[in-house]
């Protein structure tokens, strides 16, 4: 199958979780499992039924590696929705902190995020691993007529994202596994919040300094590999012929 | 158009794809929502500041509009519009007060209207715009006044956090850029 073909029907299959219908319309809650609370504001069997419909899709149109690969990230980006914040919202309601009544539910609305992250997450990657990036620069450069203004600048889009998407991510999580500084850097932060928290002679200021500071160390990093190539690339991509009409 | 001058659109065109790319990964990668609105806090606000403090008003805008608002189409899509409105008027405003180079107090007056922006903008959209919108398209209907107050707070942190990284970000390469 063409790979704009399946790269429309994945967008399609992503519309709903836009548009809502036709989720919302099956509003039941007969799924096995659901406790009264899940039934009355968790996620609906529309939502249940949509992420499998997804999957299932994503199986039959890219195959079994990107399926694991989307529901592996995915699995990512809800660690940080799903479990911190359900903690943070916990916290809030037993300290008495909820101002808003949906604070008190944290269980069926962090159940309906996962739900909705592992569907949208993995046909969103399906969608970006179906485009075949590197073709777009191939064929812009392999034009015999020269190269519009606005085509010189997609080259230059893709360039950058393909660079950060390749290179610059996996170059920032090797070197951080590495030199072990991810878990280092975190076991210390966590050891001063400890501290702080036992109010030993460590101060809670310091713990935030020392997160503000690992943030800061990968952002500086991440920015510093991210621009490196662009004065080399726009010198290089303008060189370029121009279209001739 | 000049070469000289199309290198530097391209270049213009390079730090607004790279930004917006960090902005999208910073803004995805650490989620931490909030039951009230439907929304969540991130950092991916520190690439907007930083951007627009590095690279000017226009790069900035550009950068919170594309970035963050991608981001919200993964899993968020009822708070593209708000997103886009509010991070792309942010990220112009940062920038905005560094009229002469190397100024700090420049950079935080720039950051502290920045901060304003994102929580004010946020505030205006959850609990009059939205509601609002909410009554003819029911994909709007996820917040109200009452939600849009429980949020000021978490927003107001995720502004804060993100103005003091940018500022750093700011000073560290101030130096080297050209």
């Amino acid at each position: 199958m063409h790979w704009k073909l399946i790269a429309l029907l994945l967008v399609v299959l992503l519309m709903p979780s836009f548009i809502g219908f036709p989720i919302t319309a099956l509003n039941s809650h007969f799924v096995f499992g659901w406790t009264d609370q899940l039934k009355a504001t968790g996620p609906s069997d529309g939502k249940v039924l949509y992420m499998f419909t997804v999957l299932l899709f994503i199986l039959i149109l890219k195959g079994r590696r990107i399926l694991g690969l989307g529901i592996t990230a995915a699995a990512l980006v809800s660690l940080s929705i799903v479990f911190a914040g359900g903690t943070v919202a916990f916290i809030k309601s037993k300290i008495g902190l909820c101002h808003a009544p949906g604070e008190y539910q944290y269980t069926p609305y962090y159940l309906e995020r996962l739900i909705n992250i592992l569907a949208v997450v993995p046909v969103t990657i399906a969608i970006f691993m179906t485009i075949p990036f590197f073709k777009f620069e191939t064929s812009i450069l392999s034009s015999s007529r020269g190269v519009t203004l606005r085509r010189k600048a997609l080259l230059m889009i893709v360039r950058v994202i393909n660079h950060i998407r390749y290179s610059v991510i996996t170059d920032v999580l090797s070197i951080l596994r590495e030199e072990k500084q991810n878990q280092d850097k975190w076991g210390e932060v966590g050891s001063y919040f400890a501290e702080a928290v036992q109010k030993k002679d460590t101060t809670l200021s310091k713990a935030l300094l020392r997160v503000l500071r690992t943030n800061l160390f990968i952002a500086a990093s991440v920015i510093a590999a991210s621009i490196e190539f662009i004065p080399l690339w726009a010198v290089e991509i303008s060189s370029l012929p121009r279209k001739i009409n | 158009m000049s070469n000289n001058k199309e290198v530097v659109t391209l270049a213009k065109v390079g730090i607004i794809a790279a930004f917006a790319t960090l902005a999208f990964v910073g803004t995805t990668i650490l989620r931490i929502p909030i039951p009230a609105t439907g929304g969540y806090f991130n950092l991916g606000d520190t690439f907007v500041m930083a951007a627009s403090l590095l690279y000017g008003s226009i790069v900035g805008a550009f950068v919170g509009m594309i970035g963050p608002t991608v981001s919200d189409a993964i899993g968020f899509p009822q708070f593209i519009l708000a997103t886009a409105v509010v991070k792309a008027v942010e990220g112009f405003l940062v920038g905005a007060f560094l009229v002469q180079k190397r100024q700090s107090l420049q950079a935080i007056i720039g950051l502290v209207a920045g901060v304003t922006v994102l929580v004010g903008g946020y505030f205006v959209f959850e609990a009059f715009i939205y509601p609002s919108m909410g009554r003819t398209i029911p994909f709007f209907a996820v917040t109200d006044f009452n939600a849009a107050i429980a949020e000021l707070f978490p927003n107001f942190l995720q502004g804060l956090f993100s103005a003091i990284l940018a500022f750093a970000i700011w000073r560290i390469f101030k130096g080297t850029k050209k």
